[in-house]
């Protein structure tokens, strides 16, 4: 196909692109002084616990370097915990401490880290290693995360985890992700995580993307991944459809974990949600988002936003 | 609402810019090509007198723009000297004055002339009734004879003037010519004579002297002709031939009876005109001209800065159309390297380099810097300190470099300015983030893909005619701002996204 063709198709299947959605949902909706309030999650928690959102519970938060050497002390008690950036981006400078090792602690990847290395390690990310802008940045360590036993044959390592994006308070798309050995445990499609979209109405997962192409069995367990029933979906439409009030952002992408016994969790939102959702489900964002404001579904009551959400986006209504 | 806003804007910035630039080109005649070029000449006199040890008086002229040539650059180094020019006749007075001179002192004159590209008739005034006659009244009695001669010979001024000169030149001259002439018969005294004669007769008349630019040489000698107010203008003689017209390339100094250099308190001891031509551009003619007609638009422009924020601003102005060329590679293209506009800077630091040079003396800095990072990583070293020891070991290394190939006797690597050093350690410091945020795959990407964009931009801002244009026309960068706000608004697909989502494009299976 000729590039004006693709263009034409991709325009037609009401894909969005990354000017279109900088200049005509991102620079309208969401006012740049708002940011800080999704990029630091320490701030995002906080919000959360304001609104009745269930996030994964904080352990402890280390803001200057003299703080760092209690980590032991504060820190022990844990069998499990994550350790996070509290502005970082893509899933980077996350460590994930699953039991110990004699003295020393055993990494989700079952390396062998030393407390000294994970001291190290929240240096770095104080010293702005991880942040967005380079800039001084937070520790904060939280509930290592149990994923619900639904995820156990199609994931490897990390947490699967869900995006969904809400525009005006609709959920108009949404992406099951699975790590894999290839993305060392993180949940990022650019890192080579597979995507799986995810029909809004049954919250089963669609047809799954990896690596650009279509795949639908899981490259470590050789699982099915379509087709899976994702559990108290609609309690996380719930979640998506009330972070726009919550934060003031029009357009956002909301991370969710399903946890065995908490249940969905809410880890962090973004105000840059990537276009990758898009491919996962072979769908358009541009065509969704217009739908929504062309119904002005964003002015209707949050029960009625989800039923607006699961009667237009899903698996027979594409 | 608001890409009508964003239209109407960028239709006006396009319009002013493109106007001005316009307006520049056809009216005022800035070149849009930086090598057109045009007839000019420089001429430079020397006079040298032997001071006689008291006050010196040293007297010449200064020449002054004609229908046909412009005058431009006229400087006078005359160290000794105190320096005035006055107005005097049809002349312009250089008078050098010093309170007391010994040895050989020298004043110099030196100036550019161009030539027009019209031939008008001269118009200027006439010098006011009585002219000067300085014949005894014999020789006023020949001169009256002579003309009714001539006069009776002709048909008109032109023609009267034509058999004069030719009576005064003809070989079987008369006695009264002879009487007259003596035996000199150098053009200088002819044409003072024949000038003498048509003014006792009434008729305006002026020797004139000048050099033939065409006729380049050290030394080269002074031509005289002469001119006489025919009908409403002055009209040229040839002496020689006595033809209303004198060859293309004289070019009038001075006009009279008096010589080029008088002297009082010494001797003139040589006197010397120098001609040669150059090549000026007509950039430099249009300027020129604009500055003796005192276009504001010249005036105003970043030519009349002094040399060396000229060749400032010849960079600088070169920088919008790199920052447009990553405009369009990151919103339409989708490419994007390291930092926002740092493709910019390198290709900035490649004007100190050149391109090739640059491109090694990068890659090779970029690794040595990268590779340390990668030692410095097994120390557990605070980001801020890494960072310093990496920048660090760079200016080591590019000192290293430098000294090297200095020893080698390699010109392009002594040619590392401060500029590309400071770029440099910027880029590494930019990329070794990068490396600790994405990994190092990522890091080399950006990186490979910088150094291509940066040669990309290089190639395209060093350019000699893109530089002219933005140098010349400055406000062609409003119409690259009115592009790059339309490229603000555009959203549509980037080319690199039609790769992305080409699976979406394919019909559902």
């Amino acid at each position: 196909m000729t590039p004006w063709a693709i263009a034409h198709r991709l325009h037609d299947v009401g894909l969005l692109g990354m000017n279109a959605r900088n200049g005509d949902y991102i620079l309208p909706c969401n006012p740049r002084k708002l940011y800080p309030l999704v990029d630091d999650k320490l701030l995002t928690k906080e919000l959360a616990a304001r609104a009745g959102l269930a996030t994964p519970e904080l352990y402890a938060a280390f803001r200057f370097s003299g703080e760092i050497r209690q980590a032991r002390a504060l820190l022990d008690k844990y069998e499990n915990f994550v350790v996070k950036p509290a502005n970082g981006s893509r899933g980077n400078g996350i460590l994930v401490i699953k039991g110990r090792v004699g003295d020393n602690l055993r990494l989700a990847n079952h390396r062998i880290l030393t407390w000294d290395d994970l001291r190290f390690h929240m240096q770095n990310i104080l010293s702005g290693i991880y942040s967005l802008g380079g800039q001084e940045d937070s520790v904060l360590v939280e509930y290592c995360v149990e994923f619900d036993r639904v995820f156990e044959n199609i994931t490897h390592l990390g947490v699967p985890d869900i995006r969904l994006i809400a525009y005006k308070g609709v959920p108009v798309m949404g992406m099951l992700r699975l790590p894999t050995s290839e993305s060392e445990g993180k949940a990022n499609l650019h890192q080579g995580a597979i995507g799986a979209g995810i029909d809004l109405a049954t919250g089963r997962t669609l047809t799954a993307v990896w690596r650009n192409s279509i795949v639908t069995q899981h490259p470590d367990t050789l699982a099915n991944v379509s087709g899976v029933a994702i559990p108290h979906f609609d309690r996380m439409l719930e979640i998506a459809a009330g972070c726009n009030g919550m934060t003031g952002l029009g357009y956002v992408g909301v991370d969710l974990v399903l946890d065995r016994t908490k249940g969905p969790l809410m880890l962090e939102l973004n105000a840059r949600p990537g276009l990758n959702i898009q491919i996962a489900n072979r769908a358009g964002l541009a065509a969704r988002l217009e739908v929504v404001d062309r119904a002005d579904a964003g002015l209707l009551p949050p029960a009625e936003r989800i039923a607006f959400a699961k009667e237009k986006f899903n698996a027979q209504n594409v | 609402m608001r890409n009508l806003h964003v239209y109407l804007l960028a239709a006006a910035l396009a319009a002013i810019g493109l106007g001005l630039t316009a307006y520049k080109a056809i009216v005022v005649g800035l070149p849009l090509q930086a090598k057109a070029s045009i007839s000019a000449w420089e001429v430079e006199s020397e006079i040298r007198v032997a001071a006689g040890g008291g006050p010196l008086k040293l007297s010449s002229f200064v020449p002054e723009d004609s229908q046909e040539y412009s005058v431009l650059d006229h400087r006078v180094a005359a160290p000794d000297f105190g320096v005035t020019v006055a107005p005097e006749g049809a002349n312009r007075r250089l008078n050098l004055t010093a309170r007391s001179g010994s040895g050989l002192m020298a004043a110099r004159q030196r100036f550019i002339v161009h030539r027009n590209n019209v031939r008008a008739p001269d118009r200027r005034q006439v010098p006011p009734f009585p002219q000067e006659i300085t014949l005894s009244q014999t020789a006023q009695s020949i001169a009256r004879t002579l003309y009714v001669s001539a006069h009776g010979k002709s048909s008109d001024e032109t023609s009267l003037v034509s058999v004069l000169l030719h009576d005064l030149t003809s070989p079987d001259r008369s006695e009264n010519v002879r009487y007259l002439l003596g035996e000199v018969r150098s053009p200088q005294r002819v044409a003072t004579l024949a000038a003498q004669i048509l003014r006792v007769n009434g008729l305006f008349a002026r020797a004139v002297h000048g050099v033939d630019v065409s006729k380049t040489g050290i030394s080269v000698e002074t031509k005289t002709w002469l001119e006489v107010h025919v009908g409403d203008h002055w009209q040229s003689f040839s002496v020689a031939t006595g033809e209303p017209r004198i060859p293309r390339g004289y070019f009038a100094w001075w006009r009279g009876d008096a010589p080029f250099a008088t002297v009082s308190g010494g001797k003139l001891d040589r006197q010397r005109i120098g001609i040669t031509r150059v090549e000026q551009t007509v950039l430099r003619h249009a300027l020129a001209l604009g500055k003796h007609e005192g276009a504001f638009l010249t005036n105003f422009s970043l030519y009349s800065l002094p040399a060396t924020q000229r060749a400032v601003f010849r960079v600088i102005m070169s920088v919008p159309i790199g920052i447009f060329v990553l405009v369009v590679l990151r919103n339409l293209v989708g490419l994007r390297g390291v930092g926002t506009f740092m493709p910019v800077l390198i290709a900035l630091s490649f004007r100190d380099t050149h391109l090739l040079w640059g491109l090694v003396l990068f890659s090779l800095a970029l690794s040595a810097g990268l590779l340390v990072r990668l030692y410095f990583d097994h120390l557990k070293l605070l980001l801020v300190a890494r960072l310093g020891a990496i920048v660090m070991f760079v200016i080591l290394f590019l000192a290293a470099v430098t000294v090297l190939s200095d020893k080698l006797n390699f010109e392009p690597g002594l040619s590392v300015a401060l500029f590309p050093l400071v770029i440099l350690t910027m880029t590494i410091e930019r990329v070794s983030v990068i490396w600790d945020e994405s990994g190092p795959a990522e890091a080399i990407r950006l990186a490979v893909l910088s150094l291509i964009i940066a040669a990309f931009c290089y190639v395209l801002m060093a350019a000699r005619p893109v530089q002219h244009i933005f140098f010349a026309f400055p406000e062609m960068v409003l119409v690259l701002m009115a592009l790059t706000l339309l490229i603000g608004r555009y959203t549509g697909y980037r080319l690199s996204e039609l790769v992305r989502f080409r699976a979406l494009a394919e019909p559902r299976p």
